[in-house]
């Protein structure tokens, strides 16, 4: 039997980058373009992802917005601390980091075979920073820098053994059949996404213009926090018989209509829902009886689960299906139409 | 003997009677540490230190190559003041407390160690422990570095380094070195807690 899953991927659209300078004694004739350098970069980078600025040997991030003006006594700080990144790459974990300056970084051999053989860069104003050391890449124009440091993620690629999600709530995600069972975003300023699946050994697969990584999806306690709406008294007399497959009297033309009619095409061709209150949505929606009244929300997916083994899925909003996991070869395959007011747990869905 | 560690990460050799004692010669991975954080000495100075003695990551040294990992080529003044910004309590050994912690080692095999060293004291522990059969080799008391200790008012040099790495006939619990100029290659330090 398929259990449900809930996971998460936080992930920034770009990896974050925190700009180290050079103020050793190596790079000291070379300030000013140190400091010019810098800020066009600044410029050039999306604002969000500059994580901070720092100065070789010192932990401490100083504020990007004060440079130019603090230049001078910011260097006087650090022009005795000799050049060492151990001190910043202890502190900022997890990013990118470029460094510019001039002359030789004594301590790269410590990090060499690291997470910063492939986050570490190096803008050599004059001399080499890198040396003869097997990390990170070295360069000297400011379009390799951009180039290098802007790295977007192109897609995210969502999948995994008997996969199949039925809640997600990043629009930006869509359903593809494909190669498989995959939840696919591309192009997106957000890509972080909660989801709710089955499946086994889940992973999202990033494609970045640098390359692709897989990351396993984080799992998390999925609080629903959706508001339902009520049906009006009306509306719920219609839900409490046509739900039962009886038939019931319209609420727009009067007349009497089958249970299974969702639309009144009396006023208009293409037809009104027999609930005024869901308005002008469409997709799945799920309806809950109480004492004395029905409530309603809308399931924000092309996907919704039906059962522990099933899902309804509309596909490019074409009239719903229902889909089996099959144990045996771990694929979900078409079953069924979905029939109007299937019912799920304590509730009833209703595509519409 | 215990072993603890020292504000950085570093072990220390508890010894009754004596005091603390750097369980082996400082690194030049802790001096960075201080260099770093002062602000007072700079690349120029560090560049002659590093020409006479050069670097070896504490990841990559190996048993052909130890002598780079430590803090060589320095003055004895400059080994006080990394002493004084450790803490307090810190100085360089005496002659008699160099030579009573050498006594001391006897023939003590390496003893297990699972205190909260800094990463780099790990790396260093476990690859010295592994080219070591007693304390004395992990602690290169010999055939380690030529040591600056305190000798009175003045500075000397104690230690038996290996062949390969300074030919010598020391014996460092009768001769004691005294430098004829201060800053060399094969003269580091170790430091007392008292």
């Amino acid at each position: 039997m398929q259990k449900e899953c809930f996971g998460i991927i936080d992930i920034k659209p770009f990896k974050d980058v925190a700009i180290v300078l050079d103020a050793s004694e190596s790079a000291s004739e070379c300030q000013e373009t140190i400091v010019k350098t810098t800020i066009q970069l600044i410029e050039k980078l999306p604002r969000g992802s500059i994580k901070g600025l720092y100065f070789l040997s010192n932990s401490k991030q100083y504020d990007i917005d004060k440079l130019l003006r603090n230049s001078a006594t910011w260097w006087e700080q650090n022009k005795l601390r000799g050049s060492f990144l151990t001190p910043v790459l202890e502190q900022i974990k997890e990013s990118m980091a470029v460094v510019i300056g001039s002359g030789p970084i004594y301590d790269l051999e410590d990090w060499q075979d690291s997470f910063w053989n492939s986050n570490l860069y190096f803008y050599k104003v004059k001399d080499t920073l890198r040396g003869d050391w097997k990390i990170g890449q070295e360069f000297q124009e400011l379009s390799q820098a951009t180039s290098f440091l802007f790295d977007p993620i192109l897609s995210i690629e969502i999948t995994g053994t008997g996969f199949m999600p039925f809640y997600w709530n990043n629009p930006e995600y869509k359903l593809s059949f494909a190669a498989g069972v995959k939840l696919i975003g591309s192009n997106f300023y957000n890509p972080s996404v909660t989801l709710g699946y089955f499946g086994d050994d889940v992973k999202a697969e990033i494609l970045r213009k640098s390359g692709e990584e897989t990351i396993a999806l984080k799992s998390v306690d999925y609080q629903e926090q959706d508001t339902w709406n009520t049906l009006t008294e009306r509306e719920s007399e219609i839900f409490h018989r046509a739900s039962r497959g009886e038939e019931f009297t319209c609420i727009i033309c009067g007349h009497k209509h089958p249970a299974s009619r969702i639309r009144c095409d009396t006023n208009s061709i293409l037809g009104e829902p027999i609930y005024p209150s869901l308005g002008k949505k469409r997709g799945f929606i799920l309806f809950k009886e109480n004492t004395n009244k029905v409530c309603f929300k809308f399931h924000p997916v092309s996907v919704i689960q039906i059962h522990d083994h099933s899902v309804a899925i509309s596909l490019d909003g074409k009239e719903a299906q229902i889909y089996e996991l099959d144990p045996t070869e771990n694929q979900w395959q078409e079953k069924m139409d979905f029939n109007h007011y299937h019912a799920s747990g304590d509730s009833r869905i209703l595509f519409i | 003997m215990k072993i603890t560690v020292d504000e950085i990460g570093s072990p220390l050799i508890e010894v009754k009677g004596l005091g603390a004692i750097n369980a082996w010669p400082v690194t030049k991975f802790q001096f960075e540490r201080f260099i770093a954080e002062t602000n007072s000495f700079g690349d120029k100075w560090y560049d002659a230190v590093l020409n006479l003695n050069p670097r070896v990551s504490y990841k990559h040294f190996d048993v052909d190559n130890y002598e780079k990992l430590f803090m060589a080529g320095i003055r004895p003044r400059e080994a006080l003041e990394f002493a004084h910004w450790l803490g307090p309590g810190y100085d360089l050994l005496t002659v008699d407390e160099w030579r009573a912690f050498y006594n001391a080692l006897g023939v003590h095999t390496v003893p297990e160690f699972h205190g909260e060293l800094s990463i780099s004291a790990s790396h260093i522990w476990n690859q010295l422990a592994r080219q070591s059969n007693t304390l004395k080799d992990l602690t290169l008391m010999h055939n380690g570095l030529i040591e600056w200790v305190k000798k009175g008012s003045k500075f000397v040099g104690l230690g038996s380094p290996r062949a390969s790495f300074l030919h010598n006939v020391f014996n460092p619990m009768t001769d004691e070195w005294v430098p004829l100029k201060d800053r060399v290659f094969y003269l580091g330090f170790r430091l007392i807690r008292r």
